[in-house]
């Protein structure tokens, strides 16, 4: 959501304060889409590519998500994965997917989660949804809401059958942790 | 120029009736030279008449004095915001009226017309300090006015006047504060806006400025957090913003309460439900602004 900045003085004169408002600059700051693109960043410190090592680390959300697409791209202009460089890709179709290192799902393509993880089944891409259930369901990270902030769940499950290693640390930060 | 005929008509009465007061020869001299425009003469010659012990509580001389300064005033300082001859002009004028106990001053009302008259100077000089370096002149003066206006007029408002000294430099606060995200503008917004706050909360102006600024503070916390913040931090971070956010929401409640049209109202609630993930009161502000919007 965009930060609002308004002007609002009282000039005054002899008779009387007048009230101005200027609105002075709208500037876009999606706010959710930010911290979701930190918990991805930190995503790609606690688990381990086993494969997926060459080329780019690519990064897709299929879905909408303009605000997590624009700050994910901001990071990927000045952070890395190892040797890395971040590639930030975007699918708002169907499943004609290139295999990533990280899917995100969004709400409104959660219903495509299951041939998702059927199609990349072993082949260490991290998928993460944004929907109540999903990660009893086989999503490896499920981002929540918990006392009105952005949490996650953890299934290690469902890392380890998409071929990933999951660190330690990971586990004690996850608001639930599914086996 | 009305005024300033009748204060020369009352010099030349009074200089006529010279022979009565006699013994106020320095204030009649002041006078003369007063009418003649001589005024650093005259200003010389009322400074020794007030420290006289036969004049000192004459409130005439006080009187002339104030009006002495107050021309110098208007030929030489009218834009200096901290005018040592307006202030001189407005102590004398003052102490005229408190020496005239018995209201026998027959020009009590050109007293208090010059009065009014610096009163309204000091109150117009307040916009020209209000930045962020000089902001305690503004105070002052505004102080001055308030000081001279509570004398001269029963029906100031006092607390009304005071509301709108502080909302308006806690504004100026407030948006230098936007622009620079300077900590201590932060604070000196938050002091002079819950200044005015505790004497009127219930206008819209008021709670949609203090509620913005919360809202504000708890985006920019989002907003400069860096991509290598640790994964055990950002829960930090996000308590410290959600803690903002909720300090913002009761204030930008009641100004759309107060009034619901403000469409910037609206679009502040929309934020911060977004901020603290609340879907369904995000999209409900939401659709209302982009209906107003339409």
């Amino acid at each position: 959501m965009r930060k609002l900045i308004f002007l609002f003085i009282a000039f005054f004169t002899l008779s009387s304060a007048d009230v101005v408002e200027y609105p002075l600059l709208a500037q876009k700051d999606d706010t959710q889409a930010k911290i979701k693109a930190m918990y991805i960043y930190n995503f790609t410190k606690c688990f381990e590519w086993t494969n997926n090592k060459d080329g780019n680390f690519t990064i897709t959300i299929l879905g909408e998500n303009t605000g997590l697409v624009s700050e994910l791209s901001n990071m990927a202009r000045t952070k890395m994965v190892g040797s890395q460089k971040i590639e930030i890709k975007n699918n708002t179709g169907g499943l004609d997917l290139e295999k990533s290192n990280i899917l995100f799902i969004t709400p409104d393509k959660s219903h495509l989660l299951a041939d998702v993880l059927s199609k990349f089944k072993g082949k260490g891409v991290l998928v993460i949804t944004e929907k109540q259930g999903l990660a009893k369901i086989g999503a490896a990270i499920n981002f929540i809401v918990k006392e009105n902030k952005q949490s996650f769940e953890l299934n290690k499950t469902a890392a380890s059958k998409a071929g990933l290693n999951v660190g330690a640390s990971i586990e004690k930060l996850a608001a639930n942790v599914y086996n | 120029m009305k005024r300033v005929k009748n204060i020369a008509l009352f010099c030349l009465l009074f200089m006529a009736t010279g022979n009565i007061f006699a013994q106020f020869s320095k204030v009649e001299k002041a006078m003369s030279l007063y009418s003649d425009k001589k005024l650093d003469s005259a200003l010389l010659v009322i400074n020794q008449a007030v420290k006289n012990s036969e004049t000192v509580k004459d409130y005439q001389a006080w009187m002339m004095r104030g009006f002495i300064y107050k021309e110098l005033y208007k030929v030489n300082e009218t834009k200096n915001v901290t005018s040592p001859y307006r202030d001189s002009a407005s102590v004398s004028l003052i102490q005229s009226l408190e020496l005239d106990a018995q209201n026998q001053n027959p020009q009590k009302t050109n007293t208090t017309q010059s009065l009014k008259y610096l009163a309204s100077t000091y109150h117009n000089d307040i916009n020209k300090n209000l930045d962020t370096v000089y902001y305690k002149q503004a105070i002052i003066n505004s102080d001055k006015h308030k000081a001279i206006m509570k004398l001269i007029d029963p029906a100031f408002n006092e607390n009304k006047y005071n509301y709108d000294v502080f909302s308006t430099v806690g504004s100026m606060f407030e948006r230098w504060y936007e622009l620079t995200t300077s900590k201590s503008l932060l604070d000196l917004a938050k002091t002079y806006l819950l200044k005015a706050y505790a004497i009127n909360n219930n206008t819209d102006f008021i709670n949609k400025n203090l509620g913005v600024l919360y809202y504000n503070q708890a985006v920019d916390i989002i907003k400069k957090m860096d991509y290598d913040v640790p994964l055990d931090q950002l829960p930090i971070y996000q308590d410290n913003s959600v803690k903002l956010g909720k300090q913002a929401l009761p204030y930008l409640l009641k100004a759309s309460q107060i009034n619901p049209a403000d469409k910037a109202v609206v679009e502040g609630l929309a934020g911060i439900y977004y901020l603290l993930n609340e879907t369904d009161k995000y999209n409900e502000y939401k659709k209302r602004f982009d209906e107003m919007s339409k």
